[in-house]
């Protein structure tokens, strides 16, 4: 077992580690290559899980360019997965921003038009929060969390 | 790779409502929003009280760029006193409406056809005609 700590968090090396510019394309190829990534390590088994994690990719990714880097394309994010102890995982998506506490982050109003790619990210996982020290945001899940097809923490 | 494709939506009037059938090969996410989003408001600004069905039984995956977008869209329909209704979800689409609480907002109902929620509808505004009637009815009399 290969420990280290990351923040307060134990993680094994992570198995995928990439950074890309902070562009529109980047979206969607940071997306595809981390998909693949966690797929290939075996995260990823049912159609409902992959919808899953693609959702809280994006939602982390795009937080990270426009509110982290402030969609400057000299801006770079940096993404990378663990495994962690529990038998579960943990994604790391790392700005150059000042970041925002996902802790705080409720449902807006229906006429509202932002936050709930937060929400969407704090039920499918079973803890996001945001490192200020490292500006990355943290995404944990176990085995049982939503995003692996596991239980319920609407 | 994950391609995503233009996406278009098919506009159809059936009776009251207005079918808008959503067609993208895949999804709607962060890098074709805004062509969805610029020809829905077009839409909904050149048809003022159109009650709106959107179907996307073709879509297999949306991230919350697309919901933002559907509540302007609501907003505008509303505003020009019509409305607009959501059908033919995924499973997974379903359950980010309800993550949201927006299920209610469009009134989605878990796996219900397109066919049964127009149908939906056209009761819903027949009521709400009944409704209007009533209310003016009433204020007469009194």
């Amino acid at each position: 077992m290969n420990l280290k700590t990351r923040g307060k968090l134990s993680v094994n090396a992570a198995f995928f580690k990439a950074a890309w510019p902070s562009t529109k394309t980047s979206v969607r190829e940071s997306i595809a290559a981390t998909l693949r990534a966690i797929e290939s390590h075996g995260w990823i088994t049912t159609k409902e899980s992959r919808f899953a994690f693609r959702l809280c990719l994006e939602e982390a990714i795009v937080n990270a360019i426009e509110h982290g880097n402030r969609c400057n394309p000299e801006g770079v994010f940096e993404i990378a997965a663990h495994d962690t102890p529990d038998a579960g995982g943990v994604i790391f998506v790392c700005d150059q921003g000042c970041g925002f506490d996902p802790g705080a982050v409720t449902l807006p109003a229906d006429t509202c038009a932002g936050g709930r790619g937060v929400c969407l990210m704090k039920y499918y996982m079973d803890h996001v929060a945001y490192n200020c020290d490292s500006h990355c945001l943290e995404m944990r899940f176990t085995p049982q969390s939503p995003v692996m097809g596991g239980g319920c923490n609407a | 790779m994950l391609e995503a494709g233009r996406p278009e939506i098919r506009f159809e009037k059936q009776g009251r409502i207005t079918i808008g059938a959503v067609h993208t090969p895949d999804m709607l996410d962060d890098s074709n929003v805004s062509q969805f989003a610029d020809r829905l408001m077009k839409y909904i600004s050149a048809n003022p009280g159109i009650h709106l069905l959107l179907d996307f039984e073709s879509v297999e995956y949306l991230s919350s760029a697309v919901l933002s977008e559907l509540l302007r869209a609501n907003g505008a329909c509303r505003n020009n006193s019509g409305s607009l209704r959501i059908c033919g979800l995924s499973p997974q689409i379903y359950q980010v409406f309800q993550i949201t609480s927006l299920d209610k907002l469009f009134a989605i109902q878990a796996n219900e056809k397109c066919e049964a929620a127009r149908n939906r509808f056209e009761r819903a505004l027949r009521v709400a005609d009944d409704e209007q009637g009533w209310a003016s009815v009433t204020g007469k009399i009194e």
